[in-house]
Order: C-alpha cells, then structure tokens, then sequence
C-alpha cells in the first residue's frame, strides 16, 4: 500500500470511537498502574492478555500499544517522586529525578521528565513512519559480531556513571554478567553455577534482581534517614506553574542534550534487541561526557533526566518498529508485545508491513497519542501526584516494601524469590553505600544473556579476531577501545599541563 | 596493620563468590559453556584486586565519597546517615520477608505493618488501618481482578497438606 494512503487509513482508524476509547482506557489504566513502581509496562501487558483472547486486533493491539507507551509516563512520575524506578528504563530518572524531589524541585523535575519524553516520543513516531521503507537495508548490516560489540560499548560507558572509580563500575558491570550465568545456558541446555539448587536452575529473576539492586536500598536509605522525600516546600514545587518552568526550561537551555539522548535512544530503539533500558545508559553516560557540570550527575541533574527520558520516550517506537517490521524485538517489553500480537494471529514481519501498512501505522500513531494523553493527564493531576512526598517515611516502607517483594514474587511465583530478594538487597545496600554502580550491575544482568550469545557466535563464525571482520565492527571497536584509554589519557594530559592528579588522595 | 574499610571486606567477600565461580566454571567440559562465567568472574576478580589495592593504598578515605576528580569530600562523613541506621531499617525487612515467608501476603503484612508503624511512633490504630489497606489493595488487585494466586506461606502449606 503506498505511504499516504496508509497513514491516513491509520489515523481514520485510530480516531474511531472503539479504538480511541481502548486507547484512552489502555492510557489511563497504565498510568494508575506504571505509577506503582512495581509494575513495568511488559507485567502489566501479560496481566492483561487474558482479558484480551477473542477481542478484535483493531482494536485489542492499540490497547497493548497504549499499556505500553503511556507506562514510561506513569514510571517517569513514580521514578522523580519516590526514587523508585517504574520500570527499567526510567531508572536513571529515578536517579537525578528523585535527587531533584529531594532538593524540593519535584515539580521542576516532573515538568522536564514529561516534556522530554512527550517530544521524545513524538519525535520518534515522525522518523519512525518517514524510514519505515527505507530502514531494512540499514538494519540488515547489524549482525551478530556488530550487535555484541554495541552490547561493550553500552557497558563500557556504563562504568564512566560511577563517582570517582572507573574500576568500581566496570567491577559492578561484571558481577551483573556472572550473576547473568547463573541457570540454564540457552544454547547447550547446561545448568552453570546452580551448585545443584534447583531454584537456580531457571537463573535469578531480573525483577528480583531490580527490586533489590535499585528499589530495596532506596526505601532502605530513606527509612534510615527517618526524613520524608522531600522538603516541605515539595508540595508548592510540585504546582503546574512549576512543570510548565520544568518544561520551558527544556526549551531554552536543555534542547541540545535532549536532541543527543533522542539521537541515541533512536539507534539503539532500532537495533534488535538492544531495548530501551540500554538507550537511557548510553545517553545518560552520553551527556554526563558532554555536560559542563558533570559532578552534577547522580546528584540532580535537570541534563540527565532531560537526556535519559529522551532516549527512553524515542525509543519505543522505534523499538516497535523493528518489531514489527523484522519481527526481532527489542527489549523484554517488546518480547511479550510480539508474543501479544502472536496469540492474536498477527504475525509481526515484512509481509505485516508490506500488506498491512495501515496497521503498522497505526500502531505507531496510539503509541503517540497514548504519551500525548498520559502527559496531560499527568499535568493535570501533578499537584496530587506530588503529594506523595509529604508522606512520613515510615508510611512509604511500611506500604511500599511488602509491594516490592511482592513485585519479585509475582512474575514467577516462586516462594524463594522472596528470600532472594532479601539477599539481593545485602549487595544493593553495599553498592549504593560503599559508591559502586548499581546501573552498571543491573545492565551487565540484563545483557548477560546476549552478551554471551553473541560472544559465542561471533567467535564461531568469524574467530578470535571477529572484532575486525567488518568496517562497521572495527569502527565500533576503535569506539571501545577509545572509551577505555580515554580516561588515562585525560588524566595524564592533565597531570602534564600542571593541573591536579586525577587519583584519589588529595581531600577538599 | 591497617585496619580495613567497609568496601574493603564487600571487596573481599565478592571476590571469594567469584573464585568460587571461577574454579566451579573450570570443570565445565565445553568451553562454550564455561567461557562466559570463565571471563566474567576471571575478570571480578582482577578489578576486584585493583579496586581493593587503590582502597587499601587510600586508607580511611578509601570509603569516603569523592568528587568528579576522586578527591574525598571530607564533610561528607558528618554529614552521612550513620551505619547503624541501615541495620536498623535492613533488620525491619528481614523481618518483612520472613514474616511473608512463613504467614504469607496476606497475615505477614497485617502482623509486620501495625508493629513496624508503632515501633516509628506512629499510633497502633493507624498501623492497623494502614495494612488492612494494604492487604485489602492487593488482594483486590492481584487476587479478584488479576487472578493472581497470592502466596500463602510456609506455615499454612504445611497446616493444609499435615490436617
């Protein structure tokens, strides 16, 4: 079908009354749902699944796609107001958001988390429909040695987040690859590490592993501080006039860091299997290289949050694209999105595209119009939503650490994962206090599995040299090799222009 | 002898699940199974050793938080929260999951939420309404809408299955 025709098919089809008000319903229940912190965008499309056999795709995949798309929003608010992570790929929200709610700028924070991702995703949603006929040759050169080798570079980059020690991060980014061990290995059917526990055979949960890592040492943090989340003058920080400052702020000194997080996120949302919880690192760390103010980061940077949200709001649809289009997903999101589409007969791939243009529009349009309509939902109820951090920090231990663990119980429900949490938690705490990198743990977790993959396949069918097999692998390699000697190299240029040795060991 | 930091020992102890990775990853046949935990723990291992000489070399500011450039902020140590203070509110959540583990969801969270809440000085009775709440969200959530089987615990498997 030709590209006009098609897309205005989509947007007929989107504005009819049933499927506007599957959108309308998917947007509103994702945003009750994604602001609890437990519950990510994939949990909340597999609890609905059931609810969803039988029902029409025109209007049963907007639905999915709006569960989808309007989570990140749900999970920005959750990630700036508690510090805890809606979903994977908010987390460094979590991070400098949750720093700035503290500072008392929820409100601040908020309005350019929304604003970020707002854009983000439309943006995303333009170039997405503009390349869709012209994307498969681009992608087509991304192979095995190519996707292992952007797999580094993501966990290189990680390790430049940790304050102060490049070594502390890439030793954090390492004990989430073993811990990715863990189980059954894929290809041989092999169980490694498990020390003949059958728990272990099924390998460690990644929301236990999350819960643990990010969520457990955050409310641990806060019950020890006995304070609440913020200041008193939170609530007055968090007034629309204060979202809309967070939101002109965007504009007038934050466009081009948001511009570059959008750059990446979108390469990273089209390339399988990468997903968007790598694409928020990759611009996180991207902007703390390029920002002036890089002490900044991690303590309650409008820069970081502006760059992560909008890598995290780009990339979904282009995520979704690569779905759709190859059928390869590109993150744990997309995997039960495409298992979605599959249980309803639609089978995602070139011939979806080729002969139902129109539905592949249209998916990408709800994805637009369901951020569009979280957004505004969430300006208008931001005033409430900021309340939160009035709440005493008992209250918020009290109620949010039974849902934690009940989070890490639920996705599999085995009675263990309950204990495992637990002692997760031990070796969340020690990073978080002793200043590892606890990003650079859970991406080394969640890309274990096809960092070894590819590892394997690379070196199976290309040798040990596979890293110089193809220009686009030895540019990438020049990459990595780059971000490692970059950082001695600064510090030695440093030291031999006179200025101050770059070590630990000189105190203010 | 210099006394070890905190990040000395978690060094230390990390290190010693790696080696135990790395010798259990040595008798693995294949080498395509043992490469990965091979290379992963192999690798813990030698950033751990570096991370804990530059540790060991910074003495007591070695646990320090530090600046962009490494150096450590000094009033930082006043400023923390002290240790003690993470045991205290780690120790109320082992007592959570254990608690869920043994009475399950629903009786675990009525049981530790009231005493929690008292204990930090806030009334019983607000404790009381704070896991009824709690309980009557998840089960309304999870169980009715959701159809998801909330564990039961331990004790109640084992009362079930004896009687």
């Amino acid at each position: 079908m030709e590209t006009i025709p098609a897309l205005l098919e989509a947007l007929r089809n989107m504005f009819q009354p049933t499927v506007f008000l599957a959108v309308l319903g998917g947007t509103i229940i994702s945003l009750i749902m994604g602001v609890i912190p437990v519950v990510s965008g994939a949990l909340m499309v597999i609890i609905f699944l059931p609810f969803l056999f039988g029902a029409d795709p025109i209007v049963a995949m907007p639905f999915l796609c709006a569960l989808l798309a309007a989570s990140g929003v749900g999970g920005a608010v959750t990630s700036v107001l508690t510090g805890i992570p809606g979903d994977n790929n908010n987390a460094p929200t979590a991070i400098d958001g949750f720093a700035m709610t503290r500072k008392g700028q929820a409100g601040r924070a908020l309005g350019l988390a929304l604003g970020a991702g707002i854009l983000a995703a439309l943006l995303g949603v333009g170039i997405s429909i503009l390349i869709i006929p012209l994307m498969a040759p681009i992608l087509m050169s991304f192979k095995t040695v190519e996707m292992f080798l952007i797999i580094v570079m993501a966990l290189l980059f990680l390790s430049v987040l940790t304050q102060g020690s490049r070594i502390k991060g890439l030793f954090s980014a390492v004990v989430g690859l073993t811990l990715a061990c863990i189980g059954f290995q894929e290809s041989s059917a092999i169980q490694r590490l498990t020390f003949g526990n059958l728990y272990l055979y099924d390998g460690i949960e990644m929301s236990t592993v999350l819960m643990g890592v990010l969520a457990v040492p955050t409310l641990v943090e806060l019950a020890a501080e006995g304070l609440p989340i913020a200041p008193l003058g939170a609530v007055a920080a968090g007034k629309l006039s204060e979202l809309l400052k967070g939101m002109k702020e965007l504009f007038t000194k934050h466009l081009w860091v948001w511009f570059r997080g959008t750059v990446i996120g979108y390469a990273v949302g089209i390339a399988p299997a990468l997903g968007s919880a790598t694409a928020v690192w990759i611009a996180y760390a991207q902007a703390k290289q390029g920002s002036k103010k890089p002490e900044e980061f991690g303590q309650g940077s409008p820069e970081a949050i502006v760059a992560s949200e909008g890598a995290r709001g780009v990339c979904n649809p282009g995520d979704l694209l690569t779905t759709l289009v190859f059928g390869i997903p590109g993150c744990s999101i997309m995997v039960v999105l495409l298992a979605a589409f599959l249980m309803m007969g639609v089978v995602p791939g070139p011939t979806l595209v080729l002969d139902h243009t129109a539905l592949s529009f249209q998916m990408i349009l709800t994805m637009a119009l369901s951020v569009i309509l979280g957004a505004a939902i969430c300006f208008a109820t931001a005033p409430l939503l900021v309340k939160i951090t009035q709440v005493p920090p008992e209250y918020l231990f009290a109620v949010l650490m039974p849902l934690i663990i009940l989070g890490a119980y639920v996705t599999r429900e085995y009675s263990l994962d309950i204990v495992v949490v637990g002692l997760i938690s031990i070796l969340g705490l020690c990073i978080k206090r002793f200043g590892f990198s606890a990003p650079a743990t859970i991406l080394g977790f969640v890309m274990g599995r096809l960092f070894e993959t590819y590892l394997v396949r690379s070196l199976d069918l290309r040798g040990p040299l596979f890293f110089l097999s193809s220009p686009i692998a030895i540019v990438l390699t020049a990459l990595i090799v780059l971000s490692v000697v970059w950082g001695p190299v600064k510090s030695l240029l440093g030291r031999m222009r006179g200025g101050k040795p770059a070590m630990a060991g000189g105190a203010k | 002898m210099k006394r070890l930091s905190p990040t000395a020992y978690f060094l230390i102890v990390v290190m010693m699940v790696m080696v135990v990775f790395f010798v259990t990853s040595l008798g693995y046949a294949n080498i395509r199974v043992k490469l990965m935990p091979l290379l992963m723990s192999g690798s813990a291992i030698v950033l751990g050793l570096i991370a804990l000489i530059q540790d060991v070399r910074s003495g007591s500011k070695a646990s320090m938080p530090t600046d962009e450039e490494g150096d450590v902020i000094e009033d930082a140590d006043k400023l923390a929260t002290p240790l003690s203070a993470y045991f205290k509110a780690f120790g109320w959540l082992a007592v959570l999951i254990a608690a869920i583990y043994i009475l399950g969801f629903a009786v675990g969270i009525l049981i530790w939420v009231p005493v929690y809440m008292w204990r930090q000085g806030i009334r019983l009775w607000k404790g009381v309404l704070t896991a009824v709440v709690t309980v009557g969200v998840f089960y309304a959530a999870f169980t009715m809408a959701l159809q998801v089987q909330i564990y039961s615990g331990k004790l109640f498997e084992w009362m079930s299955w004896r009687f």
